[in-house]
């Protein structure tokens, strides 16, 4: 009787201090102090409000996708819940990995989730993802470009042409270069060049449209501008921030990771204008719960909980420069740096021509290939604008097609 | 003779000194970096020796507190926050200086420039105006240089002599007021700093990225010690299973010996990553999944191959009479392995341990696949440095962090391993 009433006892202790646990796998808020930032001002008071733990773990997209799909294949489902870039979306949702959140999400009626990203997040009809943290392309100048910045130049309103102006008239002040895209293969050189192909009222990623030679024209004029050191950046941000570039046009959250680090140096603005408007290529993380899960009601508090207007902003506040997709997160910012990196990625997104990777292509790596070559051999070595080149490359990107 | 001689030393310490500095300079750069700051790592050109203090520039622009940083390589104070909330301020240049200002001190500071501005306020507000104006027409000036030179430069390919000699003339004209602006703009600079700011410095915490390495990355030392578990495991079963393979293959004579011998090596041809796929499902059958005896057990299938040869040759080197003379003295032939052989073969033993122990230390494209929640130190700092590639000061800390402990066991054994280069000694 007594060894029964230790036992009873024992178990009771266990279950009074064993928690339930939620494991969260991410590709978004990677960097270590974004991640510390997330696990310690957002998820923490999560695990209060409901008394259990939430191990959050960031890894690239491939990664999580292996890691789930073998959890799938031995039936021990230890993810609850992942947060996956948009290109990999439909290869969840194809190995049916995630589960629908339609029924789930249509109760939600304080939140709208920007329309821009439904066809990135719902397929067939069916909303699988819910979209937490958007991107697109914002201009970044440093202090020191500015007194090579003509006189009619407004950089809240700049346009490409203008641009391509004080870059080239910064090279040729101080004798190099002061551009900064990512010369090295598979960055993201195509989405630099997206934004101005966008503006310019271009097919992106197609090469053999007008709007797509404008830009190629505009690149060719730039061909002074880039740093001579441009073959070897795989991200604009080191090269920035030892200011060795003085100029770039890239991803809104590493803009905002640069401006964060010294905002006296730095000046930040939404994209350049073309005379389609403001180009930018964008793409979004989703939030989705995986098939499987032991802790299903537990995961759907968590998204509700993530895609919350006021915790959305206070997240993408403190981590960077990402947007938060939910129409009713504007009236959460304020006026601080970092809500006006956020305030100019709005901007782009609500005013912008904007495009998004579709999931037409067999191998998206190959067409990024497409734009590095034709930027190395067109612009970085021949320094001319060939239209025959542009078009032979088009069959490359065609091939690519499903 | 003599010249012969001198030039061929001379060669030969060239190349030992060539050889130490390929080996240190990514050493010392890695250190080095580990303990910059981060505006000191991306400052440029990069300082060969990271400073000890940082000196700060203290302004009051507009009621807000505009602090500048002294930049070793530029040679003059950089901007780094303008705020009006010292908490801000603290925070914000502790992460950018690793210098912790403390508010009695910034307080007294703050004290000193209002008393310095009230005496010259009006002058202050004139002498910024007056930059400000000039560096208005300066960069007017700038520009028209920058479009008359690229002018030029077309006029002279085509050889236009009147449009040459027009543009020279501008240019230089030009280039004469652009110097008086910026000397101008220099001594009105001076003097604004004379009357309008103050200095002071403060120490520097040259191992804040330590800290900042193990305070953001939660998991780090958890993952420190799960590495050196790992490591331990795969040295005990390496030497275990290989030291007796080893043993084996150099006492006994069997049909195929050489070729069994050779094809122990076979299985550190294949990349480690292709067989960690299948790996994840046989560790997670056997339970072992995520967990450091799992990751030993797949570090040790490539290690113990490399234990065989070392030890074979080790064993091999051993006269067996020694045994057989102990075994004469009355001792069994377990003992004559213990008390004898043994001993002789530490030196052996020892550079596989640190050859199993390295190899399993730095294994990082493994252990991502093979662990889930409890990662190894290797994993964490790949994805410190996979998601902080701002951050290259971090990275550095991680990195050495990352070095040392298998710099610590090396040196631990390696009075075994300098034996065993000099020769077994009987």
């Amino acid at each position: 009787m007594r060894k029964i009433f230790v036992l009873l006892l024992t178990t009771l202790i266990i279950f009074a201090f064993s928690e339930t646990t939620l494991v969260v796998s991410s590709r978004l808020w990677t960097p270590p102090t974004e991640k510390e930032f997330i696990i310690n001002e957002i998820i923490k008071p999560f695990e209060q409000m409901y008394g259990v733990k939430v191990i959050f773990q960031t890894m690239d997209d491939e990664t999580m996708l292996k890691q789930v799909k073998i959890q799938k294949e031995t039936g021990k489902v230890t993810t609850d819940v992942v947060i996956a870039y948009a290109t990999k979306m439909p290869e969840w949702v194809k190995n049916d990995l995630v589960v629908d959140l339609t029924p789930y999400v249509s109760k939600w009626n304080d939140r709208h989730f920007s329309k821009g990203f439904d066809s990135m997040t719902v397929f067939d009809g069916k909303r699988y993802f819910l979209p937490i943290g958007a991107d697109v392309y914002l201009t970044l100048i440093n202090k020191k470009a500015l007194k090579y910045k003509p006189d009619y130049v407004e950089l809240q309103n700049i346009t490409w042409e203008q641009l391509a102006e004080w870059a080239n008239l910064v090279a040729e002040g101080e004798g190099e270069g002061k551009f900064a895209v990512t010369g090295v293969p598979m960055k993201s050189l195509i989405y630099q060049i997206g934004a101005i192909a966008l503006s310019y009222g271009a097919h992106w990623p197609n090469l053999d449209n007008p709007g797509s030679v404008a830009a190629w024209y505009l690149i060719y004029k730039m061909k002074n501008a880039f740093s001579p050191a441009v073959k070897t950046y795989d991200d604009t941000r080191p090269p920035m921030k030892r200011e060795e570039t003085w100029m770039t046009v890239a991803h809104c959250a590493r803009v905002g990771e640069v401006y964060k680090n010294n905002p006296t140096q730095f000046i930040i603005a939404p994209a350049p204008k073309g005379p389609a408007g403001i180009g930018s290529v964008a793409g979004t993380s989703g939030l989705a719960i995986v098939k499987g899960t032991k802790n299903f009601d537990l995961a759907l508090k968590f998204l509700e909980y993530m895609t919350r207007p006021d915790i959305m902003v206070k997240s993408h506040k403190g981590t960077g420069g990402f947007i938060p997709p939910v129409d009713e997160a504007v009236k959460y910012l304020g006026d601080e740096d970092q809500d006006l990196v956020i305030k100019n990625a709005i901007k782009v997104m609500n005013q912008g021509v904007l495009s998004y990777i579709a999931p037409i292509w067999k191998d998206w790596g190959q067409v990024k290939l497409v734009y590095d070559e034709l930027f190395k051999k067109m612009i970085l070595e021949e320094k001319k604008l060939d239209i025959d080149m542009l078009e032979l490359y088009q069959i490359k990107i065609d091939a690519q097609r499903k | 003779m003599k010249l012969n001689k001198i030039a061929k030393q001379t060669l030969f310490y060239i190349i030992i000194a060539g050889i130490v500095l390929v080996i240190l300079t990514p050493i010392y750069f890695l250190v080095s970096i580990s303990l910059m700051s981060d505006q000191e790592a991306y400052d440029w050109p990069t300082q060969m020796i990271p400073s000890f203090v940082n000196k700060f520039k203290l302004e009051i622009v507009n009621g807000k507190y505009l602090i500048s940083v002294f930049s070793k390589s530029k040679k003059e104070f950089s901007t780094v926050i303008e705020t009006s909330s010292f908490e801000e301020l603290q925070k914000f240049v502790r992460n950018k200086t690793n210098s912790n200002i403390k508010r009695e001190v910034f307080e007294k500071n703050v004290e000193t420039l209002k008393k310095l501005m009230k005496i010259n306020g009006i002058k202050i507000k004139d002498l910024r105006s007056r930059i400000n104006d000039l560096k208005t027409k300066l960069n007017k000036l700038t520009v028209n240089l920058v479009k008359y030179k690229s002018q030029l430069k077309k006029a002279k390919e085509f050889n236009m002599s009147s449009l040459i000699e027009e543009l020279n003339q501008s240019i230089n004209s030009i280039e004469i007021k652009k110097r008086e602006y910026e000397l101008e703009i220099s001594k009105l600079k001076t003097e604004l700093e004379k009357i309008g700011s103050i200095k002071f410095t403060v120490s520097k915490n040259l191992f804040d990225n330590y800290i900042n390495f193990f305070k953001v990355t939660s998991n780090a030392l958890p993952a420190l010690f799960r590495s050196i578990q790992v490591s331990l495991l795969t040295v005990l079963i390496s030497l275990t299973i290989g030291g007796m393979a080893g043993y084996a293959f150099a006492r006994y004579s069997f049909k195929g010996k050489n070729l069994l011998k050779l094809s122990v090596l076979f299985v550190r041809m294949f990349p480690g990553i292709s067989i960690a796929m299948p790996m994840v499902i046989i560790l997670i059958n056997m339970g072992f999944y995520d967990k450091p005896i799992g990751l030993s057990l797949v570090y040790s299938v490539g290690q113990i191959g490399m234990t065989i040869w070392i030890t074979a040759s080790i064993f091999m080197g051993i006269s067996t009479e020694l045994e057989e003379a102990a075994m004469i003295f009355g001792t069994t032939r377990f003992g004559a392995f213990f008390k004898v052989t043994l001993p002789l073969a530490l030196p052996g033993l020892a550079a596989s341990a640190m050859y199993a122990f390295i190899g399993s230390w730095s294994e990082t494209a493994q252990a991502i696949v093979l662990t889930q929640f409890n990662p190894t130190f290797p994993v964490v700092v790949y994805q410190t440095l996979v998601g902080a590639k701002g951050l290259i000061n971090l990275t550095a800390a991680g990195g050495v962090s990352l070095a040392l402990p298998a710099v610590v066991f090396t040196l631990i054994i390696r009075k075994y391993i300098l034996q065993m280069w000099g020769g077994v000694k009987v």
